[in-house]
C-alpha cells in the first residue's frame, strides 16, 4: 500500500503561473520486506538440507597375514546365492539350495536366526546368536540384489531384537554378513535345486 | 501544579539497512545455490530402509552408472583440482577407469590430510545405479579392500 503524503498544494497568489508542489511519497516496505526473509529464510533452509540417504556396511581388511582366520561350523552358515539370471537361493550347512525371492526372505532370515539362538549355547541371546550370512552374487547380477539383500538382513535383525526385548546398544543382535564371490560350483550347487 | 502530561511519539524506524542485508543475504544464497555444478551421471540409486544420513565433508563419491561407468569426486575442490587437474575444480568429478581408481583414491586422501588436517579420515560413498552389475561394484569393493578403507556408504532412496 502507497501512500501519498506530503503537503497538499496550496495555491499562491492569484492569475500567477501555478508552481507543481513536490509530493513527499512514502511507501510502506513492510510487505515486501516480509517476502524478502520468507525466501532469505526458505533458501537458508533448503541449502543445508540435502543429504542423500546411506546404507553403511564394512568390509575386511585384506591383509592375510596377521589375521588368523576363524573357524566357523558349517550349519552356522547360511548362504545367499544371486545366480546371472537374477534368482536368488538359499541353504544353511551343506544342505541343497532353495529358491527363494525377495518378499519372503526377511522372513526366512528371521525364522533362521530364531532356530540358531534355540539351538545355541552362551549366557545371553547374542551369545547364542551365531549365524553368519554369507552373500554370493554373480558378477552379471544386478547390484540392486546387493542393497536389497542387506536391507532385508538388516530388518530381519531389527524384528529380532524387537521380538526378544533387546533395546541396549550391548546386547543388541547385529547383522553378522560376509560378501564372498560367486563360483562355478556356486553355479553348480545352485543347478541342484531344480 | 498539574501533571505534564506525556506525549505520544510516533516511532519511524529505517528500514533501510536492515533490508539491504536482508537482500544482500538472499542474493547470496541464491547464487550458491544455483552454482553448484549439475551432475554429469545419471544414477538411480536402490531403495533401503537404512536411515543414515551421509557427512557433507571428507567424502569420496564414487558413481557407477547404468553404463558401468566408474565417475570420481571429492567434496573439497582443492583437492578435486589437485588430483585431476585444475580444470575440474568447478566441475562434478571425473570419469575414471578402474585400473587408476585405487591410485586416485591414495592421492586424494593425501591431499584431503594435507588441507584439512590430521584427523579428516575420508569416507567412501559408492552411488551405483540399480541396475548395473555386481560385477563393477564388487571390483571396486576389491579395490577399497586394497586400499585399506574398511567402511562404505552406499547412497540409497528412502523406501516407503
Amino acid at each position: 500500500m502507497a501512500e501519498v503524503g506530503g503537503s497538499a498544494p496550496k495555491s499562491r497568489g492569484k492569475g500567477k503561473k501555478k508552481k507543481k508542489a513536490r509530493i513527499g511519497v512514502r511507501l510502506d516496505m513492510t510487505p515486501m520486506v516480509d517476502v524478502a526473509f520468507l525466501l532469505l529464510t526458505f533458501f537458508m533452509l533448503t541449502t543445508a538440507f540435502r543429504l542423500p540417504q546411506t546404507m553403511e556396511i564394512s568390509i575386511p581388511d585384506d591383509s592375510k597375514d596377521e589375521v588368523a582366520p576363524v573357524k566357523i561350523a558349517e550349519s552356522n552358515i547360511m548362504q545367499i546365492r544371486v545366480t546371472p539370471d537374477n534368482s536368488i537361493y538359499w541353504n544353511q550347512g551343506n544342505a541343497t539350495p532353495n529358491k527363494t525371492d525377495l518378499k519372503t526372505l526377511r522372513g526366512l532370515i528371521a525364522e533362521r536366526s530364531e532356530k540358531n539362538i534355540a539351538g545355541g549355547t552362551g549366557a545371553t541371546t547374542k551369545d547364542k546368536f551365531k549365524l553368519i550370512i554369507l552373500i554370493k552374487i554373480d558378477k552379471k547380477a544386478k547390484y540392486d540384489h546387493m542393497i536389497n539383500i542387506v536391507d532385508e538382513l538388516d530388518l530381519a535383525i531389527v524384528d529380532l531384537n524387537a521380538k526378544y526385548k533387546l533395546t541396549e546398544a550391548g546386547v543388541r543382535l547385529s547383522p553378522r554378513f560376509a560378501f564372498a564371490p560367486f563360483t562355478e560350483v556356486d553355479l553348480k550347487e545352485v543347478q541342484k535345486a531344480k | 501544579m498539574s501533571k505534564v502530561k506525556k506525549h505520544r511519539v510516533g516511532v519511524q524506524l529505517d528500514m533501510t539497512p536492515m533490508v539491504d542485508v536482508a537482500f544482500l543475504l538472499l542474493t547470496f544464497f541464491m547464487l550458491t545455490t544455483t552454482f553448484k555444478p549439475p551432475e554429469e551421471v545419471q544414477v538411480t540409486v536402490p531403495d533401503s530402509h537404512s536411515q543414515l544420513k551421509l557427512p557433507s565433508a571428507n567424502v569420496i563419491t564414487l558413481s557407477i552408472n547404468q553404463q558401468e561407468e566408474i565417475w570420481m569426486d571429492v567434496d573439497a575442490q582443492v583437492v578435486r583440482a589437485a588430483i585431476f587437474g585444475i580444470e575440474y575444480a568447478q566441475k562434478a568429478g571425473k570419469k575414471v577407469k578402474i585400473e587408476e581408481l585405487q591410485n586416485l583414491i591414495t592421492r586424494a586422501r593425501f591431499k584431503n590430510l594435507e588441507v584439512r588436517g590430521a584427523s579428516a579420515a575420508m569416507r567412501v560413498v559408492l552411488k551405483a545405479d540399480k541396475d548395473a552389475d555386481y560385477g563393477v561394484v564388487s571390483d571396486v569393493i576389491d579395490i577399497l579392500q586394497k586400499s585399506k578403507i574398511t567402511t562404505v556408504n552406499f547412497i540409497t532412496n528412502l523406501e516407503k
